[in-house]
């Protein structure tokens, strides 16, 4: 009876697990097609790299993805230089009005990019940022800075409390003791947290949409969600997916490679 | 006491001044924007990228009321979170459990698999699903037909209705994964001696689940279905990817962001964006006034 039953939750897992890949697995076969095959339903394809030359031969495409690249390395570092002393005080120390200010970043983290974007549209016009990477590096901290302090508190807070008094009993002075001490154990932390902040960069549509207008400063996102400008009906699909499939790679192996990181991380900031 | 010895030794200034450089930053790149929302929405609003001249007023409001644009889409978005967000927290529960039973090197390879329609940007899931789904070309189109299951092939994104039910089944197949995480620490949380006992008193393998485990678990799963929720209701990169400026799949953030971008109505979609808010304040309130039901009074 019991392999019986412990078959039945393989079929499930692995029905589960074949829904999350036939997508991406057809993206890669019509990746692979070009002109009238494009409309063949064969579910198997020859590997043939055409559409990703032509892809890659675009400089257009190289300099979106340098944006995109530049962009969400920025925010992510900037993010986390910022978010670390903050994080370390909300999650070390005991003072009042602490509740407040984690209430406060929650409340901006889950805030909707469009209630303040009239508001950043003016703002970064004025600073002349409009349609430059920094203008988008600004709009992305307003959502990636309270989600790495939320996030980093979490994890300073995990940390053993007898840490800090052994410190202090040997003398050990505050930003010592963070750089010695707090920093090397919530390494883990830190990295997941980093690598959340440059995937939901590298993703986002919405500002860098509203920010950029040229191709100076825009992101793949925006360059594949472009595509589809010129006409409806000729679509070029090859083209479509194999350059979806290459914005696609680097969070891919982020998550392969950083499985544990990740989950790590989401859990963390949600659960809490 | 021996916080007390920590508390004691620390300045009280000292947490404000690690706080005081990301909340400066914040208050400029948060703050400063939202109350400038906020004057824009009481301001007068020509439209038409010329700027708002200042003042009191609920005109904008007064046309938002009266536009059907703006409650088609406050009524496309509401259908579209109510409707995936409930369906993502049960398969989520449901996968967890199934992954709970897997030792821990093949639950963290099925975990890795599950966690990639996650990674995808939301730009190339719309993309790919719109293809897939495509009336003409589409491979589920071609399924269906070849399987028998319909003659011809189906318009799947030619009515309102249509359009919503794509959206929702690409969050799904985006978000499931996020919700299977958490459902798994939080099975991970319930202690067994919990479930043990009731084993043994006689409970079916069922009857734990749905009267031990389930109830240990909703406070976890009401947190994570509320983030979920709250990030449901400002969906942009599937309805404009997929939709464009189509008003029978618009979502809220669309249309605040088409006024203030392609319109040029700074007041006017500052207005639209407060009243989302709104909407989405309301919609979450609800959500967890059924999702935690009120404390009896001596639980605390």
């Amino acid at each position: 009876m019991r392999p019986a039953r412990l078959s039945w939750r393989w079929l499930a897992l692995a029905a589960a697990c074949v829904q999350t890949i036939l997508p991406l697995y057809w993206a890669v076969v019509t990746s692979f097609r070009r002109g009238p095959q494009l409309f063949s339903t064969a579910l198997l394809a020859r590997p043939d790299f055409g559409n990703y030359r032509v892809v890659l031969s675009e400089p257009t495409w190289w300099r979106d993805a340098a944006n995109s690249l530049v962009s969400a390395a920025a925010v992510g570092l900037i993010a986390l230089f910022l978010a670390l002393p903050a994080a370390y005080a909300l999650g070390r120390m005991s003072f009042r009005g602490r509740r407040t200010v984690l209430a406060l970043l929650l409340g901006c983290a889950m805030l909707p990019q469009i209630a303040i974007l009239s508001g950043l549209f003016t703002i970064i016009s004025r600073l002349g940022l409009y349609d430059r990477l920094g203008g988008l590096i600004f709009a992305d901290l307003s959502f990636a800075l309270p989600f790495a302090i939320w996030l980093l508190a979490g994890f300073f807070r995990d940390l053993p409390r007898d840490l800090d008094e052994a410190a202090a009993l040997d003398g050990c002075g505050l930003l010592r003791r963070l750089a010695m001490i707090h920093l090397p154990l919530i390494w883990p932390g830190i990295v997941a947290t980093g690598l959340l902040i440059f995937m939901n960069c590298w993703n986002e549509f919405l500002f860098a949409l509203a920010f950029t207008l040229s191709e100076s400063a825009r992101t793949l996102p925006v360059g594949i969600g472009l595509i589809s400008a010129s006409g409806r009906f000729e679509l070029p699909f090859g083209i479509i997916m194999s350059a979806s499939l290459l914005a696609t790679l680097p969070p891919v192996f982020l998550v392969l490679l950083f499985q544990h990181r990740i989950a790590a991380g989401l859990t963390a900031g949600e659960v809490k | 006491m021996s916080r007390g010895s920590l508390t004691h030794k620390m300045p009280a200034w000292q947490p404000w001044a690690l706080l005081l450089p990301a909340l400066a930053t914040l208050a400029a790149l948060v703050l400063v924007p939202f109350v400038q929302t906020v004057i824009l929405a009481f301001s007068h609003d020509p439209h038409g990228f010329v700027p708002a001249r200042p003042g009191a007023t609920f005109e904008n409001f007064h046309i938002l009321l009266g536009d059907p644009g703006w409650w088609r889409a406050a009524r496309t978005t509401v259908a579209f979170a109510l409707a995936a967000v409930p369906a993502e927290t049960a398969l989520g529960v449901v996968l967890a459990v199934l992954l709970r039973q897997l030792g821990r090197r093949p639950r963290g390879a099925v975990l890795a698999v599950m966690l990639l329609p996650w990674a995808v940007p939301g730009v190339v899931a719309a993309r790919l699903w719109g293809w897939m789904l495509n009336d003409q070309y589409g491979v589920l189109n071609a399924v269906l037909v070849d399987v028998g299951l319909i003659r011809h092939g189906a318009a799947w994104m030619a009515n309102p209705a249509g359009m919503l039910f794509v959206m929702v089944i690409v969050d799904i197949w985006q978000a499931t994964p996020f919700m299977t995480l958490l459902a798994l620490a939080g099975l991970q949380a319930v202690p067994p001696d919990v479930v043990n006992a009731a084993r043994m008193d006689g409970a079916s393998g069922w009857q734990c689940f749905v009267h031990v485990t389930l109830p240990l678990l909703r406070p976890t799963l009401a947190v994570a279905a509320l983030f979920r929720l709250l990030d449901a209701l400002r969906m942009f990169d599937l309805s404009s990817v997929l939709y464009g400026a189509d008003m029978n799949g618009m979502t809220l953030s669309v249309f605040v962001q088409m006024q203030i971008v392609q319109f040029g109505a700074a007041g006017y979609g500052a207005a639209s964006a407060l009243a989302t808010l709104g909407v989405i304040g309301l919609v979450a309130a609800l959500f967890w006034r059924c999702a935690i039901p009120p404390r009896r009074g001596g639980d605390r």
